[in-house]
């Protein structure tokens, strides 16, 4: 599954532990996250949806075969 | 918020960790001692008291779960799952192998401390997997 969480982060100049503190998780969390190894649960990709404000749709995204 | 642990809650953790070792360590002498008893109470309360000496650990785990995100979660997750399966196939393997008379069958392993070298392992071994496949 690819997202848009670096260049959501980055238009708004968080760190991943910002992004972290403000859905409730690690920026360990975020980081794996942002780079594909874990798929975050349904409250998370709301949570981190509600932040950027935008919807989950405009972060994360099905890639071709999924 | 992230679950961040402040500084006196780890200090409890840390004597708890403590107090869980010693009980682990008394808990299995004194099981040692009443399960070869001659009276079968004795015996059960020997089994009672193994099982019992395993609670602050348990808790330990638990409330470490309970602090962690649902990624360290998953972490913890598949590493028990993997411990499973791998500590499955060191019993069935070292069965065989005692069998076959490849090693003495008068010696043992400690089944505790083998399971919890597996599980540490494994989930060690995990995290650094969803670390490195980038």
């Amino acid at each position: 599954m690819k997202n848009r969480l670096r260049v959501l982060r980055a238009e708004r100049n968080w760190s991943q532990l910002e992004v972290g503190n403000r859905v409730g998780v690690s920026r360990q969390a975020i980081n794996a996250v942002e780079t594909g190894r874990f798929d975050p649960s349904l409250p998370l990709a709301l949570k981190l949806a509600r932040v950027f404000e935008t919807t989950v749709e405009s972060i994360f995204e099905l890639e071709s075969g999924e | 918020m992230s679950k961040v642990m402040p500084l006196n809650q780890a200090l409890k953790f840390f004597l708890v960790m403590v107090l869980a070792l010693v009980v682990l360590y008394a808990g299995g002498a004194l099981s040692d001692r009443l399960v070869t008893n001659q009276s079968a109470g004795l015996r059960w309360l020997g089994v009672a008291a193994a099982l019992v000496s395993l609670g602050p650990w348990l808790w330990i785990i638990f409330q470490s779960l309970s602090h962690a995100d649902e990624y360290h979660r998953r972490i913890a997750l598949v590493g028990t799952a993997a411990a499973f399966v791998i500590d499955l196939l060191f019993h069935v393997a070292l069965n065989v192998i005692v069998g076959a008379h490849l090693v003495s069958s008068t010696g043992s392993l400690p089944a505790l401390p083998v399971a919890m070298g597996i599980w540490l392992l494994s989930v060690a071994v995990t995290f650094l997997y969803y670390r490195a496949s980038l």
